[in-house]
C-alpha cells in the first residue's frame, strides 16, 4: 500500500508541489523566527556573561520592581565600599555607576536609536577583571571632563580620540573630550547599546548624584566561593542586597530574553497564521484528490485492501508531503534568518554580534509543527478514503458532493457562536488568550458554514457577473457546482482577509479616536517628544526649567513614566506637573486639588476609582524601584484618561522617590519658535505641534501596519496557491467537459475567461466571508477598547475597497497558470480523456 | 490515385455543392520506423443535404477521418475542406470559430456540459458566438426532437436518449454547414438509438442538413443515404441507400 501511496505522489507531483510549498512557507517562517531570535539571545547571553565574568558578588539596593535595561533604580551610598573592602576574602571592590548618557555625534545627530537600544553611561572602573571595558585607542578618562566611548558608537558617530562631543544626561547637555575608545571584551559595543564612560566623580554627577552609586562589585580571593563571599558581605551591609555573580548573569540574561520575547512572539504569530492557512489548503487538496480517486480506491478495496490500508496509504502521502515541506522549510528558514539579520544590519539596526545559533529544539519544533499540521489536515480526507466501499468501483466517478446538510448548518452555526462568545468573553476581561482562541474557533465555524453559504453568496455575485455573458455565467456555475470545494478553497483566503480587515478596521478606529481625542482633550499647543519609552531614556529636566524661564511659553507640563508595582501588579506610573496639567488636558469634572497633589498624592479617573474602590483619602501602596511608598488619592477626574492614564502622580513624587528619572514628554502652550529653539539644544527631543504630533503617531502606526500587512500577505499568498491548486485539480477532473466546450466552439480566450472567472468568484467569496468576520473582530475589539478612549468605530471604506480589488485581482492572477493549462488542452485528447 | 477514390468521387453524381471533402488524406502516428497509417490516402466528398455513414472495423481509420474533416485533428498530408475553407490553413482561433459557426458535433457520450440545462446546452454555440438565438427556429428544433418539457433539466436528470437528443438539437440550432456524429447511438439502447437516428434523418430530409456519421452498427448506417467503408486507412467501398443487409454484406467482405 505504501508503494501505491508513493507512486500516487510521484504521478501527481506537480499538483502536490504547491502543498509542499504551503508547508514550507509556514515552517520556514517559524524556523527563521526561532533561529534569528535564538541567535540574538545567544549573542546577548555571551555579552552578558562577559560583562559579569569577573564579578563574584554585587552589593545593591533591594527592589520590588523588576527593572529592564536603562530603567532607573534605587542607589546606595558610595561609602558602603569601605566596609565591604574590610570583609575577609574580598580581593577587590569597585563602585559601579549606571545611568543615561546619550552621545551626540560630530554631525550633531544623536548616536544610536534609543527607541531600539539603551544609551548607557557608566563609571570607568579600569579593572578588566571586574569590568570588561578595555581601552582600544587613547587612554582612560583622567579628569571629569573626559570620557571614553564604545567603539561601535565611535564608528557610527564618526567620533575620534581628542574630539569634543556633547553628551546628554539628566543634567543640561555638556561637552566632553573623548580621551579614549573602548571595546566591551571583544565586542565593539554592549549588545548594540551605546556607552559613555566617565570618571567616578563625573559618573556620580551626571548619572546619579554625588555620593550615590548603583552597586559595588566584588572580586573574591581565590578559594572563596561566590556563595561564601556573598554570605560574608551580607552580614556587614544590613538593608542592602548582595547577590552572586552567577545570579547577576542569570538576571541579565532573563531581562534580555524578556526584551526579545515580544519580537519573537510577533513573528511567531504570523508563522502560525501561515501554518493555519496552509492547513486549510492541505486539507482541501487531499479532499479533492481523494474524491477524484474514488474509483481507484474502490478498486483497491475490491482487490482486498482493508479500510485501514487505504487510510494509511493516504496518510503516508501526507507524511511524505509533510517531511518534504518541513525539510525544505527548515533549509529556507535558516536562509531566512541569515537574510533577516543582513537586512536588519543593512537598515542600521545594531544587532549583537555572534555566530548563527541553530538549536536542534527550534528545528524540531518548526518541523514537528509543519509535519503535524500536514498529517492532521489530511486525516479527515484519509478517513473518507478508507470509507470508500468496494462497490464504488462500479459506479460513475463520484466527485465529493455539496454539503448543505442541516447538520452542517447547525454545527457550523454552533461553532461560530461559541467562537464569537469566547472572543467577546475574552474582550470583556477574560484575557487575550480567550480572544485568540475565540477568533480561531469563530473562523473554524465560518469555514464549516462555508459550503452552505457558497451557493447563495456566489449566486448573488452571479446576478452581477452573469451579465458578462455566457463565460461569466459559466464561471459562476462552476464556482457553485461543488460548494464544499469552493468553500474550502476560499477558507484560506477568508482567514487572511479577515485578519487584514480586522487590522484595517482597528487601525482606522484607533486613528479616528486618537485624532478626535487629541482635538477634544489636548488643549496645549506643543508636545516635546523624546525617543524614550517605558521609563527609559528621555531628556534632561533642565529643558523644562529653560522653558519655564522663557517668557513666551505660557504652560509647561512635564511628563515622566516609570515601572512600578501598584496593588500587586506591574504597571507604568505616569507623573505630571500637577499645577499645569489641567491647562494642557481637559480633565473634565475634577474633585479635589490636582495642583496640590504634592509628592504623596494620586489623581485617579472616576471609573477606575469606582472599579477599584478608591476614593479621596484612600491610601495606595506604590512600589517604585527605590522602595514602596504609601500615596493617598487626593483628586479624581473624568476625562483624558487615554492621555494621562487611569491615575497619575505629580512629578514631585518622582523627584522624591525616583530622582534621576528624566522627562519623557513635555506638553506645552507657547510660541512655536521659542519652543523649537529651546528643544534644539537637546537632540533627542522632537518638538511637535498638534498636527505634527498626529502625523507622527499615525506615521508610526502606518509603519507597524505596513509590517503587519506584509506578513499577512504571506497568508494571502498561500491562499492564492490554494486557489490555483483547486483550479488545477478541477480542470484535470473536467478535462472531457473542456474538450467538449472547445469542440463546440469555445475559443481559448473564452475558456481562460471562464477559469479566471471561477477563480475570481472563489476569491470574492473568501473575501466576503473574511470581511464579515474581520469587521466583527474589529468592531468587538474597538468596543472593548472604548474605556481606554478608543471610542470611535471607523470603517475604512477606502482601504477595504482596495483590499477587495486586490483580492479580485489576486484571484485572477491565481488563475493564470491553470487557465493557460486548460486553454492549451488538445481538444481531441481532452475529449477522449477518462 | 486508386480507382476506389475515383469511384467515391463519382459516387455523388448530380450534387450541386460539396459541404466537406478530403483529398489524399494521410494521417500517420509515430516515427518513421514504426509508423502507423491511420489514413493512407483517402479522398472523399460529402455533399450538402446528404446523410453519410462512415463504416469500418475498429482501427480502420473512420474516427480519424471524421476528426480530421471536422478540424479536431490535423492531417499528416493531403487537404481537408469545410465548404471552400482549407482547414489546414486555419489557426486555433479560426478553427474554433469554424467549429462554432459552421460545424455541429454529436459525440458518443459526454455531449453536454453538466452545469448547463438542456436549453442552455442547445444554445451554447450560439451564445459562445455572442449571437441572438433564433427563437422560432429553436422552438421548431426542440419540437422536432421532442424535448419541450425537458428543457429546464440538467443533463444528470436526463436519460441517455434524451441527452443525445439534446446533442442533436444543439447541432441543429446553429444551422451549421455540416454535422459530424461520432457513434451517436453507441451508448444507447436500440429504441432510444432509433429515435435519435430518426431525428437525424428528419434533419437531413426536412432541414436540408448535412450529416456525416461514424458508426459500426449496420442498422444505424441504414438510416443514411450513403455508406462509405474504410479498412486499413483506405476507402474500400461506397454504397448508396444502404440497408442493414447490404451493409452487413459489405462488412463481411471487408472482414474476410
Amino acid at each position: 500500500m505504501f508503494e501505491l501511496a508513493l507512486k500516487e505522489l510521484v504521478a501527481r507531483r506537480r499538483r502536490m508541489l504547491s502543498t509542499v510549498f504551503a508547508v514550507l512557507l509556514g515552517v520556514s517562517l517559524m524556523a527563521g523566527t526561532l533561529i534569528i531570535t535564538d541567535t540574538l539571545m545567544a549573542a546577548g547571553d555571551s555579552v552578558m556573561e562577559e560583562g559579569r565574568a569577573g564579578i563574584d558578588a554585587m552589593v545593591r539596593a533591594h527592589s520590588d520592581v523588576d527593572l529592564s535595561f536603562g530603567q532607573v533604580g534605587e542607589r546606595i551610598d558610595a561609602s558602603v565600599i569601605d566596609g565591604v573592602r574590610q570583609v575577609p576574602g574580598v580581593a577587590r571592590a569597585e563602585i559601579l555607576v549606571t545611568g543615561y548618557a546619550q552621545i551626540v555625534g560630530t554631525n550633531g545627530e544623536v548616536v544610536g536609536d534609543q527607541e531600539q537600544s539603551p544609551a548607557f553611561g557608566f563609571n570607568w572602573v579600569g579593572d578588566s577583571s571586574i569590568d570588561p571595558f578595555r581601552i582600544a585607542e587613547g587612554r582612560a578618562p583622567e579628569s571629569d571632563d573626559e570620557i571614553v566611548i564604545d567603539r561601535g558608537s565611535a564608528r557610527t558617530g564618526d567620533v575620534h580620540v581628542g574630539d569634543r562631543v556633547t553628551v546628554l544626561t539628566q543634567q543640561s547637555p555638556t561637552t566632553f573630550t573623548v580621551a579614549g575608545i573602548a571595546t566591551f571584551g571583544d565586542h565593539d559595543s554592549l549588545a548594540g547599546a551605546t556607552a559613555v564612560l566617565f570618571t567616578d566623580d563625573a559618573a556620580q554627577q551626571y548619572l546619579s548624584s554625588p555620593g550615590r552609586v548603583d552597586a559595588i562589585a566584588v572580586k573574591a580571593v581565590d578559594g572563596v566561593s561566590q556563595d561564601e563571599i556573598v554570605e560574608r558581605i551580607s552580614a556587614t551591609v544590613p538593608g542592602l542586597e548582595v547577590v552572586t555573580g552567577a545570579t547577576l548573569i542569570a538576571e541579565d540574561k532573563a531581562a534580555f530574553h524578556d526584551e526579545m520575547g515580544p519580537f519573537r512572539l510577533f513573528l511567531l504569530v504570523f508563522a502560525f497564521v501561515a501554518v493555519f492557512v496552509g492547513a486549510f489548503m492541505i486539507n482541501n487538496t487531499f479532499s479533492i484528490t481523494v474524491a477524484q480517486r474514488t474509483q481507484q480506491l474502490a478498486m483497491v478495496r475490491a482487490l482486498g485492501a482493508s479500510r485501514r490500508q487505504v487510510l494509511w496509504s493516504v496518510m503516508a502521502e501526507a507524511v511524505a508531503i509533510g517531511i518534504a515541506g518541513a525539510g525544505l522549510g527548515l533549509a529556507v528558514g535558516v536562509g531566512l534568518a541569515a537574510g533577516l539579520r543582513a537586512a536588519f544590519e543593512a537598515i542600521g539596526v545594531d544587532l549583537p554580534e555572534g555566530p548563527m545559533v541553530i538549536l536542534p529544539a527550534s528545528l524540531a519544533i518548526s518541523a514537528g509543527i509543519g509535519l503535524a499540521i500536514t498529517v492532521l489536515s489530511a486525516w479527515m480526507p484519509a478517513r473518507r478514503a478508507g470509507r470508500v466501499p468496494p462497490v464504488a468501483a462500479m459506479r460513475a466517478l463520484a466527485v465529493d458532493h455539496s454539503g448543505t446538510s442541516r447538520r452542517r448548518i447547525v454545527i457550523g452555526a454552533a461553532i461560530t457562536t461559541i467562537g464569537c462568545a469566547t472572543l467577546l468573553a475574552g474582550l470583556g476581561g477574560g484575557g487575550i488568550e480567550l480572544v485568540g482562541l475565540g477568533a480561531v474557533v469563530a473562523l473554524g465555524g465560518v469555514a464549516v458554514l462555508g459550503p452552505v453559504l457558497a451557493r447563495p453568496v456566489i449566486g448573488a455575485f452571479g446576478v452581477i457577473v452573469g451579465r458578462l455573458g455566457i463565460t461569466g455565467d459559466m464561471s459562476v456555475r462552476n464556482a457553485r457546482r461543488n460548494a464544499k470545494r469552493t468553500a474550502r478553497t476560499a477558507s484560506s483566503l477568508m482567514i487572511g482577509v479577515a485578519l487584514v480587515t480586522f487590522i484595517a478596521v482597528l487601525a482606522a478606529s484607533v486613528k479616528t479616536s486618537f485624532s478626535g481625542s487629541l482635538e477634544d482633550n489636548f488643549t496645549g499647543t506643543h508636545i516635546v517628544e523624546s525617543g524614550g519609552y517605558d521609563g527609559r531614556g528621555g531628556f534632561s529636566l533642565a529643558l523644562a526649567d529653560e522653558m519655564n524661564a522663557a517668557s513666551d511659553v505660557q504652560v509647561v507640563t512635564e511628563s515622566r513614566m516609570a515601572p512600578a508595582v501598584v496593588e500587586g501588579s506591574n504597571t507604568l506610573v505616569n507623573g505630571f506637573t500637577g499645577s499645569t496639567i489641567g491647562q494642557v488636558f481637559d480633565l473634565g469634572d475634577v474633585t479635589g486639588d490636582i495642583a496640590g497633589l504634592g509628592d504623596d498624592g494620586i489623581a485617579v479617573d472616576v471609573e477606575y476609582a469606582a472599579d477599584h474602590d478608591w476614593e479621596i483619602g484612600t491610601p495606595v501602596d506604590v512600589s517604585f524601584a527605590t522602595g514602596t511608598h504609601t500615596l493617598v488619592v487626593e483628586a479624581t477626574f473624568d476625562e483624558s484618561a487615554e492621555w494621562v492614564g487611569s491615575y497619575f502622580v505629580d512629578v514631585a513624587a518622582f523627584d522624591r522617590y525616583l530622582p534621576g528619572q528624566m522627562d519623557f514628554r513635555i506638553y506645552a502652550s507657547g510660541d512655536d519658535t521659542t519652543i523649537r529653539e529651546l528643544a534644539k539644544a537637546y537632540p533627542t527631543t522632537t518638538p511637535l505641534d498638534k498636527a505634527e504630533f498626529l502625523d507622527k503617531v499615525n506615521g508610526e502606526l502606518d509603519t507597524v501596519l505596513g509590517v503587519v500587512y506584509a506578513l499577512l500577505a504571506l497568508a494571502v499568498l498561500i491562499a492564492l496557491l490554494g486557489i490555483a491548486n483547486t483550479l488545477s485539480l478541477s480542470i484535470h477532473e473536467r478535462t472531457r467537459e473542456l474538450g467538449l466546450l472547445r469542440a463546440v466552439g469555445m475559443t481559448r480566450r473564452q475558456l481562460r475567461r471562464v477559469v479566471r472567472g471561477e477563480s475570481v468568484m472563489i476569491a470574492l467569496f473568501g473575501t466576503a466571508l473574511g470581511f464579515g468576520i474581520g469587521s466583527f473582530f474589529g468592531w468587538a475589539v474597538v468596543r472593548a477598547l472604548a474605556d481606554q478612549g478608543f471610542d470611535e468605530f471607523t470603517y475604512p471604506i477606502g482601504n477595504l475597497t482596495v483590499i477587495t480589488s486586490i483580492a479580485c485581482f489576486a484571484g485572477a492572477v491565481a488563475a493564470i497558470v491553470p487557465a493557460r493549462r486548460a486553454a492549451r488542452l488538445d481538444v481531441l485528447d481532452a475529449l477522449v480523456a477518462t | 490515385m486508386t480507382s476506389l477514390t475515383i469511384a467515391s468521387e463519382i459516387g455523388v453524381p448530380g450534387t450541386a455543392t460539396v459541404a466537406a471533402r478530403v483529398t489524399d488524406a494521410v494521417k500517420t502516428y509515430g516515427a518513421a520506423d514504426n509508423a502507423v497509417h491511420a489514413l493512407a490516402g483517402v479522398s472523399v466528398q460529402f455533399a450538402t443535404g446528404r446523410f453519410t455513414a462512415i463504416m469500418g472495423p475498429s482501427g480502420s481509420g473512420k474516427s480519424t477521418l471524421l476528426h480530421c474533416v471536422a478540424g479536431l485533428d490535423t492531417l499528416t498530408s493531403g487537404s481537408a475542406h469545410i465548404g471552400e475553407t482549407d482547414i489546414a490553413r486555419l489557426g486555433d482561433r479560426q478553427l474554433t470559430e469554424l467549429r462554432r459557426d459552421r460545424v455541429g458535433f454529436i459525440f458518443q457520450s459526454f455531449n453536454l456540459v453538466p452545469t448547463l440545462t438542456a436549453e442552455e446546452n442547445i444554445v451554447l454555440p450560439v451564445k459562445l458566438a455572442g449571437r441572438k438565438v433564433d427563437q422560432a427556429w429553436f422552438g421548431h428544433v426542440v419540437d422536432t426532437v421532442g424535448l419541450g418539457p425537458r428543457l429546464k433539466h440538467r443533463p444528470s436528470e436526463l436519460s441517455g436518449g434524451q441527452q443525445q437528443r439534446v446533442a442533436v438539437a444543439r447541432a441543429l440550432v446553429a444551422r451549421p454547414q455540416i454535422i459530424f456524429a461520432d457513434e451517436p447511438t453507441g451508448n444507447l439502447d436500440s429504441h432510444s438509438g432509433s429515435e435519435v437516428l430518426s431525428f437525424m434523418r428528419i434533419a437531413v430530409r426536412e432541414f436540408r442538413q448535412t450529416i456525416v456519421m461514424v458508426t459500426h452498427d449496420p442498422v444505424a448506417a441504414s438510416y443514411a443515404d450513403r455508406a462509405v467503408f474504410l479498412a486499413d486507412g483506405r476507402i474500400v467501398a461506397d454504397i448508396d441507400e444502404p440497408t442493414p443487409d447490404s451493409v452487413l454484406n459489405q462488412m463481411r467482405t471487408i472482414g474476410g
